[in-house]
């Protein structure tokens, strides 16, 4: 059985479809990356599946969760890292760390442990105690990056996640998230850097105009024409 | 700087023309053609009436002109105040992201700040002109007078930009010295004011002003955090009330440069919190949505302050339905405002520990619902007499207010598991015969003893949450 299950999703913005009948599934243990042109739905279907925005019709279901009637259970099997970090101003890096931690209630020996060794990594262990307002915008990338890394839950859906990391903390992720699939965590991401995500993702699935066009293995994947050309 | 005056006018009408849409796009939503017409109408008759009542006043504004002169140093301290108060979130010269971005083409930033400078000079003695004019048709002031009054102003506002410019820069430890010392200045002049001649006194202040202005020109490009500049400039300049209210999105600093966040964030709010403890954390997230609130909140408490007051004046039974009424409103915003606070986008993202999340909100409403009760308890002391029955009445009030504040939460908490709750119909049955029992309860204090009952409903409630929250965990 499928770990998210995506069926028939419609999502609407005035007046215009973003998202029209879009059905996915995702497998336990694997990438997925979400790919498409600016425009093409690709964060507007992860915010949906966060509940960032409100869908008009269909219904998503992860680990048998069904996101309208079971919502609070249904948050507890994923996490999301968004292209632009949105952090609270009045928490520092640390804060936001340990606001994770207890939410996703980790055990504070697991979760010291856990920080230091992504924080170290990420280069960051000297800015823990900072606000946001405080740390470059790659910082505040990192931060939100760790946030989201620090639980291990069954979904992990992130949004861009080389926006804004040097080459040495790119590399790191990469290596990190495919320790979580060897975890069992099934991660979906999009990113228009198709090079590394050639490299990182197992499966595809292409977006165009909010309808699925293709999905497949990542290796059956050919090219993704411009936008001007179709 | 002819170019940079040229593209700063250049940037400046393109705002405009944006502005110019996005209201125009505003009043469609709001207005049709014949509201329009009817509101024209009205304020065209509006300003009749006004000048009429005007010109009743005549003489009530001749007693006002004898002995408006010893306003006269009030508001030129005013002034300073004003320019205080300003200093944490208004850099009174107005660069945004726009100028900022022409330093990247070959624009000078000193140029454009110095050609910002000598607008709000210029501003000011439009402004000021005006208001002169417009005051010396419609009121029968002494003119000369009001001439020398809207000189000062000008002057002192005018002299006030540079500091203001200066005090915006400066941040947590340096910013509170300054603060307080300008304060302190404030109070000696208006000491000074007091023994001093008006024009001896003015010359003084203009004189130290001018002081000010010339030592601190020399030090206008030192220590400027542009980008706090350009965030406080871009907020204050597409932030449109009416534009906001009919499109529902806010405009909000990115930085947030609020006098709380900068002056009282201590060396301990840095600290890491203490892990086991789960609702400090909560707690600091709930005392930023309530800080964000504050206006509202303010605005609440004068509401059940005027509804107990007014409506409690006119008898028993009204004031009976002001306590009702009061109470719904109380429960219904601070139930927004939960609501409110797990949308927050970062909260949204996270698993909800619903019970901790709760009671870390219910740690400040509480706070909230005692401020209440002494406004009630005033309005009950002020305007009954006092009874054997008052105590009773009071656990009434108090073990409905606890009920109707659980219930209003966990609605929300419900509606967010499932997207298709509905509030059982015996439920609303009892919201609202507590509410009459509320309303009843001054005139006929028997009623009150029905908190028996109240205290019996919490219980059975309860027992309902932990089923829910079994469910969930």
């Amino acid at each position: 059985m499928s770990l998210l299950h995506i069926e028939n999703v419609t999502v609407n913005m005035l007046h215009e479809t973003i998202l029209n009948q879009v059905n996915v599934n995702l497998d336990h243990g694997k990438i997925y990356a979400l790919i498409g042109h600016n425009g093409a739905g690709k964060s507007t279907l992860m915010k949906t599946i966060m509940g960032l925005i409100e869908k008009n019709e269909g219904s998503i279901k992860l680990a048998s969760y069904n996101q309208d009637t079971s919502f609070l259970s249904f948050k507890q099997q994923l996490s999301y890292i968004p292209e632009e970090p949105f952090l609270l101003s009045e928490l520092t890096a640390m804060q936001h760390f340990q606001l994770y931690g207890q939410s996703y209630q980790m055990k504070e020996s697991s979760f010291n442990e856990k920080v230091h060794e992504l924080a170290s990594q990420f280069e960051i262990d000297d800015k823990l105690n900072e606000y946001p307002e405080s740390l470059s915008k790659g910082m505040r990338q990192k931060v939100q990056m760790i946030c989201a890394l620090l639980p291990d839950i069954p979904l992990l859906l992130i949004d861009e996640p080389f926006m804004g990391l040097d080459v040495y903390a790119a590399s790191h992720l990469q290596q990190l998230l495919r320790e979580k699939v060897s975890h069992h965590t099934t991660i979906l991401l999009t990113s228009h850097q198709l090079d590394r995500i050639q490299d990182l993702a197992d499966e595809f699935i292409m977006l165009h105009n909010g309808k699925i066009e293709d999905a497949g293995k990542m290796e059956d994947f050919r090219f993704l024409s411009r936008r001007s050309e179709e | 700087m002819n170019s940079t005056w040229s593209i700063l006018q250049f940037l400046q009408k393109h705002r405009i023309q944006k502005k110019q849409k996005l209201y125009k796009l505003a009043f469609g939503v709001a207005f049709d053609w014949t509201i329009a017409i009817y509101i024209a109408f009205f304020a065209f008759f509006l300003l009749f009436i006004a000048y009429d009542e005007l010109k009743n006043m005549e003489s009530l504004f001749i007693s006002y002109g004898e002995r408006i002169d010893q306003w006269f140093p009030l508001v030129v301290i005013g002034l300073i105040g004003k320019m205080l108060a300003l200093s944490f979130q208004h850099p009174q010269i107005v660069i945004t992201s726009a100028e900022w971005k022409l330093t990247s083409l070959p624009f000078s930033m000193k140029k454009i700040w110095r050609i910002f400078y000598v607008a709000e000079w210029a501003k000011r003695a439009c402004f000021y002109l005006v208001m002169f004019l417009f005051i010396s048709v419609i009121f029968p002031f002494d003119r000369e007078l009001l001439f020398t009054w809207f000189l000062t102003l000008f002057v002192a506002s005018s002299l006030l930009i540079l500091p203001q410019w200066h005090l915006f820069q400066l941040a947590g430890r340096q910013k509170m010295q300054w603060y307080l010392f300008i304060v302190f200045m404030m109070i000696i002049w208006r000491f000074v004011s007091l023994i001093l001649d008006d024009t001896i006194w003015l010359v003084i202040v203009v004189g130290c002003l001018l002081f000010v202005n010339l030592f601190l020109w020399m030090k206008r490009f030192q220590q400027v955090d542009w980008m706090k500049v350009i965030d406080a400039n871009d907020v204050r300049v597409w932030r449109m009330f009416f534009i906001e209210k009919m499109s529902d999105v806010e405009i909000e600093s990115t930085q947030r440069q609020g006098i709380f966040s900068q002056i009282f964030r201590t060396e301990k709010d840095r600290q890491p919190f203490p892990y086991k403890n789960e609702r400090v954390v909560f707690r600091r997230i709930w005392k930023r949505t309530l800080l964000k609130a504050k206006g509202q909140l303010l605005q609440l408490i004068g509401s059940i302050v005027l509804v107990l007051f007014i409506l409690g004046s006119l008898g028993q039974w009204e004031f009976g339905l002001a306590i009702s009424l009061t109470m719904f409103m109380f429960t219904k915003i601070i139930g927004s405002y939960f609501y409110e606070g797990l949308h927050e986008k970062m909260i949204h993202s996270l698993p909800w520990r619903i019970q901790m999340i709760k009671r870390s909100f219910l740690d400040w409403t509480i706070r909230l619902a005692v401020i209440y009760c002494i406004l009630l308890l005033v309005a009950f002391i002020v305007l009954q007499t006092t009874s054997i029955f008052m105590f009773i009445q009071f656990i009434l009030y108090i073990s409905s207010l606890y009920y109707l504040l659980q219930l209003t939460i966990n609605e929300h908490i419900y509606r967010f598991h499932h997207k298709w709750w509905k509030k059982p119909w015996q439920q609303n049955l009892i919201v609202i015969g507590i509410y009459i029992v509320m309303a009843c309860s001054i005139a006929l204090p028997l009623f009150s003893l029905f908190f028996v009952i109240v205290l019996g409903i919490m219980l059975q409630y309860k027992k309902e949450w932990n089923k829910f929250l079994k469910s969930i965990s």
